[in-house]
């Protein structure tokens, strides 16, 4: 018999009784993952007890099986999909692509700090679209990450709202019991008007983020690797494609050169010449 | 109208790679005027492109240097460790090592944090608030003062170290330095609480003048030395071998009885 040197509350191993390191049994909440789940559930209803402590419902899970389908390729042009694009194209490891992804999809611009204030934003309004605005707050106090720069849920530059994001929304919108969706939806263009700026895919996240009732820091790690398996893919993609394939801005501007001021003279060492 | 995207050239001041040619550093050849710095004034000089003494490198040195702690059981170590013990590789460990080191209870938070405390009361002294009605309104907003107090141990050895080395290279007439002592005097006398390590870094830092980016930029590395052995070690242990847990290691503190998956 070990000392305890961890504690959990949702994740229960039963030990196998032939090797302390063995588990006969995975329970999580209480359902047995393997023995019975495995048989009649699916990954979204274990992704789904996880976050909830709870079999999801039907609403629950199409919601959150369209924003996984909707969050899993922002495509190459995303800034989080071209970080792991570099990771891809230099022979980096698996690894380290997503890690670079994970990096890019953490801040204020499509992130997971974009999310955090725009789900801060829904749970201090009412029902009334003024209210429902996002308000800038400057921080008084410095963090981490700076302030915002766009209007977090929105387009930066752009003033219509991208016809996939509508589309999802659409679709999102046909389930019941999605009150924030709803919402979102109904409202759009008055939203989009008042702003001058199109919504973004980050917005229908954070309201279904809402309708499933998870705490922000949930809604940050979800959406965090529900990017993921575009960045995957489109890192292993620019590795097929190679580095000549790779975009190198083939000018640089540089402001303050000193100018080349020659390589020392090394004996016995000379460019070897091209064939 | 759509606006025209200049995809094939770059704009820049802090430098750029001539291949087969040179490298320019803010403005400098790397090799040629650069040439002869050791790699930590580099990396100091490229976060604010100015000069420093000898004896401001020496205390920026000390930083990094005295909380370097190789204990694999300190929090980012122990991923080192981890990663070593499964023989996952030392970049990857190290990335992600120093990516936890951005945290709130220690780390770029708390730093970030409790430079600030100190600009913010900094700004009220001038405006002539005394310094016990600034802390008691900070107290009232915030609840806590990073840069005092420490988990674990009240006392933090690397305090007196600190002062030490400020005082032998002369930089303990700065005037954050003096207001985090202020502050500790405050805390100590009110709330108990001893100043950690962090208040004397954020000072210092301050007194030189950093901006607070420039400061989080300089901090990245400052556990970093501490974190390395911590792999190397456990690759020479036996795979799997660090703190390999059994079964009945975990706890289980949830109040539900095995129960049935409802079948639809």
């Amino acid at each position: 018999m070990s000392e305890v040197y961890l504690k959990s509350y949702s994740w229960n191993e039963i030990t196998d009784p032939q090797d302390q390191y063995q588990t006969k049994k995975h329970l999580c909440h209480g359902y047995d993952v393997y023995g019975d789940m495995l048989s009649y559930a699916d990954l979204t209803d274990l992704k789904l007890l996880l976050l909830l402590g709870k079999p999801p419902s039907l609403d629950e899970k199409k919601i959150f099986n369209v924003l996984e389908f909707c969050l899993a390729n922002a495509g190459p042009r995303d800034f989080s999909v071209r970080a792991a694009m570099n990771a891809g194209v230099g022979g980096s490891s698996p690894a380290a692509a997503l890690m670079a992804s994970l990096a890019v999809s953490s801040g204020n611009l499509s992130g997971i700090n974009e999310l955090k204030s725009l789900i801060e934003s829904w749970q201090q309004a009412d029902e009334k679209i003024e209210s429902w605005i996002w308000l800038e707050n400057k921080k008084t106090q410095a963090e981490i990450l700076p302030d915002f720069e766009h209007i977090p849920g929105f387009e930066i530059k752009s003033k219509v709202t991208p016809l996939p994001v509508l589309q999802s929304l659409k679709v999102l919108s046909s389930v019941k019991n999605t009150t924030k969706i709803q919402y979102l939806y109904d409202h759009h263009l008055a939203l989009t008007q008042y702003h001058q700026k199109g919504l973004t895919m980050i917005s229908v996240a954070a309201c279904v983020y809402l309708d499933l009732g998870l705490s922000i820091e949930q809604a940050q790690y979800h959406y965090l690797q529900a990017k993921l398996v575009g960045a995957a893919h489109h890192a292993i993609e620019q590795k097929s494609l190679g580095w000549k394939n790779f975009p190198f801005a083939k000018k640089i501007n540089l402001k303050n050169d000193p100018g080349f001021k020659g390589l020392p003279e090394i004996e016995g060492l000379k460019p070897c010449s091209k064939p | 109208m759509q606006q025209t995207l200049d995809l094939e050239s770059y704009s820049t001041e802090i430098g750029a790679a001539f291949l087969g040619e040179r490298a320019v550093y803010r403005g400098k050849d790397l090799h040629h005027e650069l040439g002869d710095k050791t790699w930590f004034e580099l990396l100091i000089f490229g976060i604010k492109a100015r000069k420093y003494s000898l004896k401001e490198v020496k205390i920026l040195n000390y930083i990094w240097l005295s909380t370097s702690y190789p204990d694999p059981r300190i929090w980012p170590n122990q991923v080192m460790a981890l990663a070593g013990s499964v023989r996952a590789s030392i970049c990857l460990a190290n990335s992600a090592a120093m990516a936890l080191t951005e945290a709130t209870i220690y780390g770029q938070t708390a730093f970030t944090k409790g430079f600030d405390l100190f600009k913010r009361v900094n700004i009220r002294l001038k405006q002539g608030k005394l310094l016990d009605e600034i802390l008691k309104q900070e107290i009232k907003e915030n609840n806590i003062l990073y840069g005092y107090g420490r988990p674990i141990s009240a006392t933090d050895e690397r305090v007196p170290h600190f002062m030490k080395k400020v005082s032998d290279l002369g930089f303990k007439s700065g005037k954050y330095y003096k207001i985090a002592f202020d502050i500790g005097d405050y805390l100590k006398r009110n709330k108990g609480l001893e100043m950690n390590i962090s208040a004397l870094y954020n000072a210092i830092c301050a007194d030189l003048g950093f901006t607070l980016l420039e400061y989080q930029a300089f901090m990245i590395h400052c556990f970093n030395a501490g974190m390395l052995p911590c792999y190397l070690e456990a690759r020479d242990n036996a795979e799997g071998d660090f703190f390999n847990l059994p079964v009945s290691a975990v706890k289980y503190l949830g109040n539900h009885l095995p129960r049935s998956w409802p079948k639809v």
